[in-house]
């Protein structure tokens, strides 16, 4: 109850509040008007076509003047005794207005006087007299300009503002006669306002005032005055609207339209800056006042006029309408760039960063910062601009000095900075922060303000962390692997040798006293020792392409295939096989691993001859290479004539110890290509093969010819 | 011949079944020198010290050290660093057997002093032979220092 009370109460205030202000932009627009006629008769006096006083040329130059100017009745010139010399038209030729009161001012004070609202003469119609004495050289009045201006504005402010139902506009005279009333529903012109005394007690020393009272129509209104100072009278404007609606809420459109009000006034104004300098610079003038009025801020603005309203004639309406579409122009640019400037604070905004501005004058104070300063650290936008110093308080420690020292350096000489650095969240935990920011400067060069952005970088920060962790982790579980099997297979060594020796014991000193049975299991015993010994050796080999590598060094595959042709000699006879090498690149290698490597494939290539055709090897290089490294790689391919083997065992053959025949028919322990492989992938290269079962296999090794200096694997010597 | 007799092989060595094979194979090889073992570098110290349980009696100054690397307590290097710096000690002739082949043992061994750095043989003839070698080399080719 009592807040409905209250909320009545405040919107009549308001009400009351807003009917004045109609009402006092009604006012301004009559005073607007009455300015517009003291320009324009203050510029007729200085034409020489009024000064020079010939009725003929001063007739029809006011003649020509008057339908530019329909707010005015009529324009004329009288003598010092009140009577006609020239006029535009309406006037009675045989007028005289030596008796009219604001006749008599302007002959006293040589100035121009606004006379009282009179009703015309001549129509009936409400006019506003003007005039302006015109001086000779001694200071003798001359003639008078006289100018009557139509009360007839308010039909049009009226019906452009849009008012609520039953709200009025009104003009009263000083002894409250209705002389212009918005809407002219009924004849209530010449009538008199009911309550005149209650007007004059409303209005305060400004001549403004607000009181409820039954209108000339019986209708109950909240009225607003305001006294207009003219002439020896005066007059009031005033704006009524109905009390019910006053009273009941608080309504946008008791404002009526305000910009349009303003608006007609301005039109005026410029009617009235536009013939006063008639002759020569009305349209520079205009186009001044247009401007002003755009600089004003004021876009929405339009000068509202068509070719058929105040300006009649065709190049006035036209800058009018230039006035319109350069306005509109404005407004669009304007409205663009509100809609840039929404989408940009919303990408601002929207981004997983804190953005801010920071002062140059004092650099501890924040000047805006994006919401997300508070997803981020914690802190309202507020919260953090109003605590001056909060980003270099919240620093960690081991970071302080060193961000500060480099934020001030920077920022100091000018240059963007990117820093990284731990900052504390409100709840005092710790986020790693990527800071990037730069000074902005206008178009002149001035430095206005530090600009920045803040992306919290903690998560990278962990993931890069546990990424670390991870790979420490994984080298020494990787050196641990291998330091497994070259220990292990050292350790295996020793009970291996004992079981050799002592079984090679057992069957010399005690051979001839063991059945042949006996002596059967010993030698399948022996033989077990053994293979397990090559097994071992395999392994060892194996794995101490890692733990026994050799750095890199210009290796000439040249000289590496002779070597390997010398070292397999043996088997190359007794194959009765053919090794024919092509030209071969120098590149940076291991050289031990890649005479290791081509033994591998060429004793293979030998190794799995088919019965009866006498291996033929060919170690030769793609003279075009199609891999993805181009001249960076060379492919060397090692081709036969042997067994082949179907390509399906492609993935098992480099593993070790995959065999795809019988130690019975070929021996070896399958260690040869699962060695080959982890030479050419510690040398960062790849070895694939193509084959077909009973036509031959290739073979084929790429391998860079510069390794990038970074070998695959560890050279640590165990 | 007669003094050859007299001439005591010392072995350091921690595996039984190396000394078995060990002294097997001095046997083999026909070797009437005397083998002494110890079973670890402390031990070897207190020999060639005669202290703890060793004397002039039981421990004879040796002819010969053979000196496994490996051993519990105090391992070979130890011990032969041991000896090679003292005076009296380091006339002694020390030759090295152990499955090790690393390259760094085998430098470091002659580095001290070694007269001879010998990988432990797989097969049990090859021992043979070393022990052959051996006593050849030493008890009958060079002259050793009393």
């Amino acid at each position: 109850m009592y807040t409905g009370l209250e909320e009545r109460r405040a919107a009549a205030d308001r009400a009351q509040e807003e009917a004045l202000r109609v009402a006092l932009l009604a006012k301004s627009n009559q005073m607007a008007l009455i300015e517009g006629a003291r320009q324009l008769i203050t510029a007729l006096t200085q034409l020489p076509e009024i000064q020079d006083s010939d009725p003929q040329m001063c007739s029809a130059f006011l003649s020509e003047l008057l339908p530019l100017y329909p707010d005015y009745a009529d324009l004329g010139l009288v003598t010092p005794d009140g009577n006609l010399i020239c006029h535009s038209g309406f006037f009675d030729a045989g007028l005289n207005i030596a008796d009219r009161p604001y006749f008599v001012d302007g002959l006293r004070t040589g100035e121009f006087v606004t006379g009282d609202f009179v009703i015309s003469r001549i129509d009936g119609n409400i006019i506003l007299p003007f005039v302006h004495p015109i001086l000779d050289k001694n200071g003798e009045v001359q003639a008078v300009v006289l100018a009557t201006q139509k009360l007839n504005w308010l039909e049009g402010v009226g019906s452009q503002a849009n008012i609520p139902d039953e709200a009025v506009f009104l003009v009263l005279d000083h002894q409250g006669q209705i002389l212009s009333r918005y809407p002219q529903t009924g004849d209530w012109i010449g009538e008199s306002f009911p309550d005149m005394a209650a007007v004059r007690s409303a209005v305060d020393a400004s001549g403004n005032g607000v009181a409820v009272l039954t209108g000339e129509d019986g209708i109950q209104r909240l009225y607003a005055f305001s006294f207009l100072d003219i002439g020896r009278n005066g007059a009031y404007i005033s704006y009524g609207i109905p009390t019910e609606l006053a009273y009941r809420s608080v309504n946008r459109n008791l404002l009526t339209n305000l910009a349009t009000l303003s608006l007609i006034t301005l039109v005026s104004l410029l009617a009235a800056w536009l013939i006063a300098d008639y002759t020569i610079l009305r349209k520079v003038h205009a186009l001044v006042a247009a401007t002003q009025r755009l600089a004003e801020g004021d876009l929405g603005a339009r000068t509202g006029l068509t070719p058929s309203d105040v300006f009649a004639a065709g190049e006035l309406s036209q800058l009018a309408r230039s006035f319109d579409q350069m306005a509109a122009a404005l407004q669009e640019r304007d409205t663009k760039l509100r809609q840039a400037e929404a989408q940009y604070r919303m990408l601002v905004e929207q981004i997983p960063a804190i953005t801010y501005v920071v002062s140059l004058e004092n650099p501890t104070e924040t000047l805006y910062i994006s919401p997300q300063v508070e997803n981020i650290l914690g802190y309202a936008p507020q919260e953090w601009m109003s605590q001056k110093g909060i980003w270099g308080s919240h620093l960690h420690p081991d970071d302080r000095f060193r961000v500060l020292d480099e934020y001030h350096k920077m920022v100091n000489e000018g240059i963007p900075y990117r820093l990284e650095y731990r900052l504390y969240n409100r709840h005092g935990e710790i986020r790693w922060i990527q800071d990037a920011g730069n000074i902005v400067k206008d178009s002149t060069g001035t430095a206005l303000f530090l600009q920045g952005i803040m992306v919290d970088i903690t998560e990278l920060k962990q993931t890069e962390a546990a990424l670390k962790k991870y790979a420490v982790e994984l080298e020494r579980s990787n050196r641990e692997l291998q330091d497994f099997a070259y220990i292990a297979s050292h350790d295996l060594q020793e009970p291996l040798r004992k079981i050799q020796a002592f079984g090679e014991r057992l069957q010399i000193k005690y051979g001839s006293s063991i059945d042949p049975g006996g002596r059967d299991y010993i030698e399948r015993m022996c033989s077990s020792a053994n293979r397990m010994q090559t097994l071992i050796n395999d392994l060892l080999s194996y794995s101490r392409i890692t733990t026994r590598a050799n750095p890199f060094a210009q290796v000439d595959l040249n000289k590496v295939m002779r070597d390997v042709q010398e070292e397999l000699e043996h088997q190359i006879s007794r194959t009765n096989g053919w090794v024919e090498v092509g030209n071969l690149p120098v590149i940076e290698a291991d050289r031990t691993q890649m005479q290791q490597l081509f033994r591998n494939l060429i004793s293979n290539a030998l190794k799995f001859n088919r019965p009866g055709v006498p291996p033929h090897v060919k170690v030769f290089i793609d003279e075009n290479p199609e891999t993805p490294e181009g001249n960076s790689t060379v492919s060397i391919y090692v081709s036969d004539n042997g067994i082949g083997f179907d390509e399906k065992y492609l993935d098992r053959i480099f593993l070790p110890f995959q065999r795809l025949h019988g130690h019975t028919v070929y021996d070896g322990s399958g260690i040869g290509l699962a060695i080959s492989r982890k030479i050419v992938e510690r040398h960062n290269g790849r070895i694939t093969a193509r084959s077909t079962p009973g036509v031959g296999s290739t073979f084929i090794i790429t391998l860079p010819i510069h390794p990038s200096g970074h070998e695959n694997g560890d050279t640590n010597e165990h | 011949m007669n003094t050859n007799r007299s001439i005591v092989i010392l072995m350091a060595e921690d595996d039984p079944d190396d000394r078995l094979l060990t002294k097997d194979a001095l046997a083999e090889a026909h070797l009437a020198n005397t083998l002494i073992f110890v079973e670890d570098g402390e031990e070897l110290m207190d020999y060639l010290y005669r202290k703890g349980g060793y004397n002039e009696e039981n421990a004879p100054r040796p002819g010969l050290i053979l000196l496994d690397l490996n051993m519990p307590r105090k391992d070979g290097r130890e011990a032969l660093e041991e000896i090679k710096a003292d005076p009296d000690l380091r006339s002694i002739p020390v030759v090295v057997l152990t499955t090790s082949k690393a390259e760094e043992d085998i430098l470091r061994s002659y580095d001290l002093g070694v007269s001879g750095y010998i990988t432990k043989p797989v097969q049990f003839e090859r021992l043979i032979q070393v022990m052959q070698a051996l006593g050849r080399y030493w008890f009958e080719i060079v002259e050793l220092p009393h």
